[in-house]
């Protein structure tokens, strides 16, 4: 056939068809009603392959919208999972709306869609095309947080360790690769508490600044989160970056051993806290 | 006289799949062996592969095991993705798998991910470069991998042959194996208007190492390969062809989508062993008559 396209340029023709995010008719129309920032988004090779498609029964926009309405729902529906206390949080729409910004910014460079929500936090954070609260943010990083856990390497913990650091108190100690700290200025600790259980969300609390800090963790399996005293929540960063206990807890003024010692007997019980580096 | 597959026959299996975990860990189903995604199982990039993969190892020590990728995107004009074929190699030397297979499709370009198995048309540029690609993945990963058949809802006006004789051809020079996959068959003989049975007969029967059934929604005029129903009629009828053409060949059920308890999915395999030992039976006849 002639003029026909190398396979280069035909895969950034249906690339960029598949991925406009005006929809497949109105990017064959070159609609400029709807194109906005990130004008690379909109930008199509030139020229057109859609007369290399054949059309059968259904119209050849039909049949690339399959593709584009895929493209956009597989996305939007892996972030929904990923991110569902915040979907939740802030309704549906907002959230569609959100995804859909964010794709526009962030097409995916990754090789597994898990990967697609790694700058959603972030993204949020700087983005102002819709009004959405400081908390919105931090908890998306929770939830992201949440899933770096689920992955992170296993290590079985070492046996009779503590022994070890007992003959070795200034050895480092191992913390968890599944260990994750997130501190917030709003109170996105009771708002978790909240969607979890389904409780009404009381936005006027959420309107007031209140630090909160949590862990988060993989133990037997499963990931759990908790609320821990920002003290406790800096001996645990400290920790994490590859302090001995002892120079950890050096960093932090005005502590109770009491409640150091709690704590450690709690995160070693859990595996937080799971050997020495001798 | 036809030729024995290249592969071993694993008999019926499943997709291995998150929600069904606990249950095969507790329940240990008589099953053949399980078809685990290789991607669920890789991890994010910068970190482990964690649970997911502390439960493959678990279901490996009871179950084959075969890796079933989405990633390799043979047919981009891109660059081979190395940092991920190392990843499954890496998986592949701690899994041991039967072995490993992937799709006639390419997944992205110029650097960004679709993340979706999109059509090749059907040319000579198109061959070459698969085979380049493909041979040089099987040459790293030290085996033949297979190759599946992917649904498609467009075609080019340009291909220069069917899409049986373009998947004919690559596994011919490449040397890999077919993952046949019927459904998708059954999909493209509605959406691009060709007979189903003259595509499975013009395949080479000694390289269909693996068959998959699925279930697919309708579009408008368009079939949508979504894997979220029970198989249906129209690919029950296609597979007992394809045993009549190909013999007994390692058979699995895949459901992704609305994903539903484990015994139900175990009923789509029994129906598909039931009907696999039905054709096996009748072909045994057959060659007895013959005798």
């Amino acid at each position: 056939m002639n003029n026909a396209p190398s396979l280069r340029d035909l895969q950034l023709w249906l690339k960029w068809i598949i991925t406009d995010p005006r929809g497949v008719t109105e990017a064959l129309n070159n609609s400029t009603s709807k194109v906005e920032k990130y004008e690379s988004r909109y930008t199509r090779p030139t020229p057109s392959y859609l007369g290399f498609i054949v059309n059968d029964g259904a119209r050849s926009p039909e049949r690339l919208d399959v593709y584009a309405e895929g493209y956009f729902s597989r996305i939007l529906e892996c972030m929904a999972k990923d991110f569902a206390k915040t979907k939740k949080a802030i309704g549906e729409e907002a959230f569609t709306k959100l995804v859909a910004e964010y794709l526009k910014a962030h097409p995916s460079q990754f090789t597994s869609i898990d990967e697609v929500g790694f700058r959603f936090a972030s993204f949020i954070s700087d983005f102002d095309g819709i009004a959405l609260k400081e908390w919105v943010s931090d908890l998306a990083h929770f939830e992201w947080s949440w899933i770096e856990s689920f992955y992170a390497e296993e290590i079985p913990p070492q046996s009779n360790w503590q022994d070890e650091l007992a003959k070795n108190p200034h050895a480092q100690i191992l913390v968890h690769p599944s260990v994750r700290l997130v501190q917030s200025l709003w109170p996105i600790a009771k708002l978790i508490r909240d969607l979890d259980s389904d409780t009404a969300i009381d936005s006027g609390e959420l309107d007031q600044e209140s630090r909160c800090s949590i862990v988060i963790y993989r133990f037997n399996d499963d990931v759990h989160w908790e609320e821990i005293d920002p003290s406790i929540f800096q001996i645990l960063q400290n920790l994490k970056r590859e302090a001995s206990l002892g120079s950890a807890l050096a960093q932090v003024q005005d502590i109770d051993p009491q409640v150091v010692s709690q704590n450690f007997s709690h995160w070693v019980e859990r595996g937080i806290l799971c050997g020495v580096l001798i | 006289m036809k030729r024995e597959s290249l592969f071993p026959n694993l008999g019926i299996g499943l997709g291995l799949r998150a929600p069904h975990y606990s249950h095969i860990a507790q329940s240990k189903p008589k099953l053949g062996w399980f078809e685990a995604i290789s991607e669920n199982y890789m991890g994010l990039s910068e970190l482990g592969s964690g649970h997911p993969l502390k439960v493959l190892e678990s279901v490996r020590k009871d179950y084959d095991i075969v890796l079933h990728g989405v990633s390799l995107s043979f047919g981009s004009t891109d660059e081979l993705n190395l940092p991920y074929l190392k990843k499954l190699k890496e998986l592949a030397d701690r899994i041991q798998p039967k072995w490993i297979s992937d799709h006639l499709c390419w997944t992205g370009v110029d650097g960004e991910n679709v993340h979706d198995l999109l059509p090749l048309p059907f040319t000579k540029e198109a061959i070459n470069l698969l085979v380049e690609r493909i041979r040089k993945v099987q040459d790293f990963l030290g085996q033949r991998i297979l190759l599946e058949n992917v649904s498609s809802y467009i075609t080019f006006k340009h291909s220069e042959m069917t899409e049986w004789e373009f998947l004919s051809e690559i596994s011919s020079l490449t040397d890999c194996g077919i993952l046949l996959d019927v459904n998708n068959i059954y999909v493209n003989s509605v959406n691009h208007k060709f007979d189903p049975i003259a595509y499975l007969k013009s395949l080479p029967r000694e390289r269909i190492g693996q068959i998959h059934l699925a279930g697919h929604s309708r579009q408008g005029e368009i079939l949508v390969d979504t894997h979220d129903t029970p198989v249906c009629d129209e690919v029950w009828d296609l597979f007992r062809i394809a045993l009549k053409l190909f013999g007994s060949v390692s058979t699995m059920v895949e459901w992704d989508d609305k994903i539903p308890d484990f015994e139900r999915l175990k009923s789509e395999a029994d129906k598909a062993e039931q009907i696999l030992n039905q054709e096996t039976e009748v072909a045994h006849e057959q060659r007895s008559l013959l005798a």
